[in-house]
C-alpha cells in the first residue's frame, strides 16, 4: 500500500506539491490525471525514489522510496514516457535486468511479446517507436513487480496497439499489484483505470473510485445543456452533462467529462472528497 | 534481506557492468591499444634501437588516459535525468553499485589495458629482422630497480647527486614502495574522475580536467608565494646541510606526505562518489 502524508515538494522556487495526502490501495489500476505541469511525472518519480520530498512522508509497504533499498527496488518498476533503449535485442535486455527481480518470468515476456506482436530477437534499433514502447511494457510486466508506474504509456501507440495495451494490462494485473498510469489520453485507458486521481497545481483534487464518483455525480447524455450541470459538453448528437447526484442515479463515468467537471468545480470536488 | 551488501546481488551488478564493458568502452580501448602500434609502424622509417624506457613511459601515459576516460565511458548515463533512471532503479544497493564501479574503473580497466598493450608490444618486439623495438618490456614491468632508475632520471635531480645517490634512491624506491606508489596513483586518478563522472552530466572528463588545471594553477601560485615569503630560509640552506642523510630523509618524507595526501584525496573522492550514487535525483 502506498501512503503519502503531508508531502511537500518543489523544484528550486517552483512548488509542485503542498501538503498533499494520498493513498493507493493494492489490486487497483489507478489513473493519474492532471493538466500539463501539475506534477504527474514528479509524483511517480517520488514514488520510485528518484526524487526526494522536501518534507512529509511517502511510504510503499512501509518502505521509504528515496532510500532506494534493494528490497524496495525489486518490487517497483517505472516505465518513463520517453523510450530509452540499449544497443541490444529485447531478449538480451530483459535477461540482463530480469536477474535482479525475484519474480521475473521470461516465459511471460515471450508470451507478451507475442501478444504485442513484437519480435524479441530483433535489435531495438530495428524496431519502430511503438514497437519499442510495447517491448518495454512487456519487459515491465514480465518483471512481475507489485508496483508498476507507467508514464504516458500509450503515447506513440497506434490504435490496435492501444487496444492490446489495455488487454495486457487488464490480464496481468493481480490482486497484489498496484498500477498507476499517468496519462493525458484518457480515452486510451477508459474501462481500464479505476480509481482516478486528479492532480491540480500543488494539490490533489480527486482520489476516488468510479463507485464513489457516481455516488456524487452522474453523467447524463441528452439533446441540450442542462441547468445546474457542473459541466456540459457538446458531443455529436447531443450533450453530455455532469450533474450533482442527489438522487442516487446510476450512470457510467465519462473520464474526460469528469476531468473537465473537476477542473471547473475544484471546490465542489474538494469539499466532496 | 541485507539491504546494504549481498554478495549474490553484487555478483549480478558486476555481471551487468561486465556485459556493458565492451559495448561502452571497447572502441576507446582499441584506439588506445592502436596508438603504440601506429607509432611502431611509423618508427620503421626512423629505426633506432634500445627504446624500452620510452615504450614503458608511453604505455604508462596511455594507461593513465584509459583510467581518466573509463568512468565517463562506462558509467556515462548513471546521473543522466532520463537515461540514468534504469541505473538508479536497478535493485541493488548503492554500496554494491559503487563497489562494481570501483572494480571496473580502478582494477579492471588498467589491468585489461596493460595486458593488451604489453601483449601487443611483445608481438611487435618479436617481429624478426629490422625492428625499432629492441627487447621485451614485460621483463622491465616487474623490475623495480630499473623503474626506480627511471624515476631518478625523471626527477632530473642530477645536480643533487653524490656518489652512491642512485643506489640509495634505488633502495628507497624498490619493491613494495614502488608498487604501493603506483597503486595509490591509479586509485587517485580514477577516484577523481569517478567523482567527476557523477557530478557532471555532459563533457564530464574535460570539465574535470579543467578543474584540475585550475587547482594546479592555484596551488602553484600559493607555492610560489610561499617560496618568496621563505626566501631567507631557502638561501640559508647551505650545500653542507644538503648531505646524503638529509636528502634521503627529505625524499622519504616528501613521499610519505604525497602518499598521505593522495590517500586522503582518494578517500574523499570515493566517499563523495558513493554519496552521489546514493542521493542522485533524476
Amino acid at each position: 500500500m502506498i501512503k503519502i502524508n503531508n508531502l511537500d515538494f518543489s523544484y528550486k522556487n517552483t512548488q509542485v506539491f503542498k501538503d498533499i495526502n494520498l493513498e493507493f490501495q493494492k489490486g487497483n489500476i489507478y489513473g493519474l490525471l492532471g493538466e500539463n505541469g501539475v506534477g504527474k511525472t514528479t509524483l511517480l518519480k517520488i514514488l520510485c525514489g528518484l526524487q526526494r520530498p522536501d518534507s512529509g512522508i511517502c511510504t510503499i509497504d512501509n518502505m521509504i522510496p528515496s532510500d532506494r533499498k534493494p528490497e524496495f527496488l525489486q518490487n517497483v518498476y517505472f516505465l518513463p514516457e520517453e523510450v530509452i533503449t540499449e544497443d541490444t535485442t529485447p531478449e538480451k535486455y530483459i535477461k540482463k535486468i530480469g536477474v535482479f527481480y525475484p519474480r521475473f518470468d521470461l516465459h511471460l515476456f515471450y508470451k507478451l511479446e507475442k501478444e504485442l506482436e513484437v519480435d524479441p530477437k530483433k535489435k531495438f534499433n530495428a524496431l519502430s517507436y511503438g514497437q519499442k514502447k510495447k517491448t518495454l511494457l512487456a519487459c515491465a510486466l514480465s518483471l512481475r513487480t507489485d508496483y508498476l508506474f507507467l508514464d504516458e504509456p500509450t503515447n506513440g501507440l497506434d490504435i490496435p496497439s492501444k487496444a492490446l495495451f489495455r488487454k495486457v494490462i487488464a490480464n496481468y494485473c493481480t490482486d497484489e499489484s498496484t498500477i498507476i498510469i499517468s496519462t493525458h489520453q484518457v480515452k486510451d485507458v477508459e474501462n481500464l483505470i479505476d480509481p482516478i486521481v486528479i492532480l491540480d497545481n500543488d494539490d490533489v483534487l480527486l482520489n476516488a473510485s468510479f463507485n464513489e464518483i457516481t455516488k456524487k455525480v452522474y453523467f447524463e447524455y441528452g439533446p441540450e445543456r442542462l441547468p445546474y450541470a457542473l459541466y456540459s459538453e457538446m458531443l455529436p448528437g447531443g450533450y453530455i452533462n455532469v450533474m450533482p447526484n442527489n438522487d442516487g442515479i446510476e450512470s457510467n463515468v465519462n473520464i474526460e467529462a469528469l476531468f473537465n467537471a473537476v477542473m471547473k468545480n475544484k471546490e465542489f470536488f474538494k469539499v466532496n472528497r | 534481506m541485507n539491504n546494504t551488501l549481498d554478495f549474490n546481488r553484487l555478483g549480478k551488478v558486476i555481471r551487468r557492468d561486465a556485459m556493458n564493458f565492451i559495448p561502452n568502452f571497447g572502441w576507446s580501448l582499441v584506439i588506445l591499444w592502436a596508438i603504440p602500434v601506429v607509432i611502431w609502424l611509423t618508427s620503421f622509417t626512423f629505426i633506432s634501437q634500445g627504446v624500452e624506457v620510452g615504450r614503458i613511459q608511453m604505455l604508462r601515459f596511455l594507461s593513465t588516459i584509459a583510467l581518466i576516460v573509463a568512468p565517463a565511458k562506462l558509467y556515462k548515463d548513471c546521473n543522466d535525468p532520463r537515461k540514468g533512471i534504469q541505473y538508479a532503479m536497478m535493485p541493488a544497493s548503492s554500496l554494491e553499485k559503487f563497489i562494481s564501479m570501483f572494480i571496473f574503473c580502478i582494477i579492471v580497466t588498467p589491468i585489461i589495458y596493460m595486458v593488451g598493450a604489453v601483449a601487443l608490444d611483445t608481438i611487435m618486439a618479436a617481429y624478426p629482422g629490422k625492428n625499432p623495438y629492441d627487447g621485451f618490456i614485460f621483463k622491465l614491468l616487474f623490475n623495480a630497480k630499473e623503474q626506480s632508475r627511471e624515476i631518478v632520471e625523471a626527477m632530473g635531480s642530477q645536480s643533487l647527486m653524490y656518489d652512491g645517490y642512485l643506489d640509495d634512491v634505488n633502495n628507497m624506491f624498490s619493491g613494495f614502495f614502488l608498487y604501493f606508489s603506483k597503486i595509490i596513483s591509479v586509485i587517485l586518478i580514477s577516484s577523481i574522475f569517478m567523482f567527476g563522472n557523477m557530478i557532471f552530466k555532459k563533457r564530464k572528463t574535460s570539465k574535470m580536467i579543467g578543474i584540475l588545471v585550475l587547482i594546479f594553477i592555484f596551488a602553484m601560485i600559493l607555492f610560489i608565494k610561499w617560496i618568496i615569503n621563505h626566501k631567507d630560509l631557502m638561501n640559508n640552506l647551505s650545500d653542507e646541510e644538503l648531505n646524503r642523510d638529509m636528502l634521503i630523509h627529505l625524499i622519504r618524507k616528501a613521499n610519505y606526505i604525497s602518499w598521505m595526501i593522495s590517500i586522503i584525496i582518494s578517500a574523499v573522492m570515493l566517499g563523495l562518489t558513493y554519496r552521489k550514487i546514493k542521493t542522485q535525483k533524476y
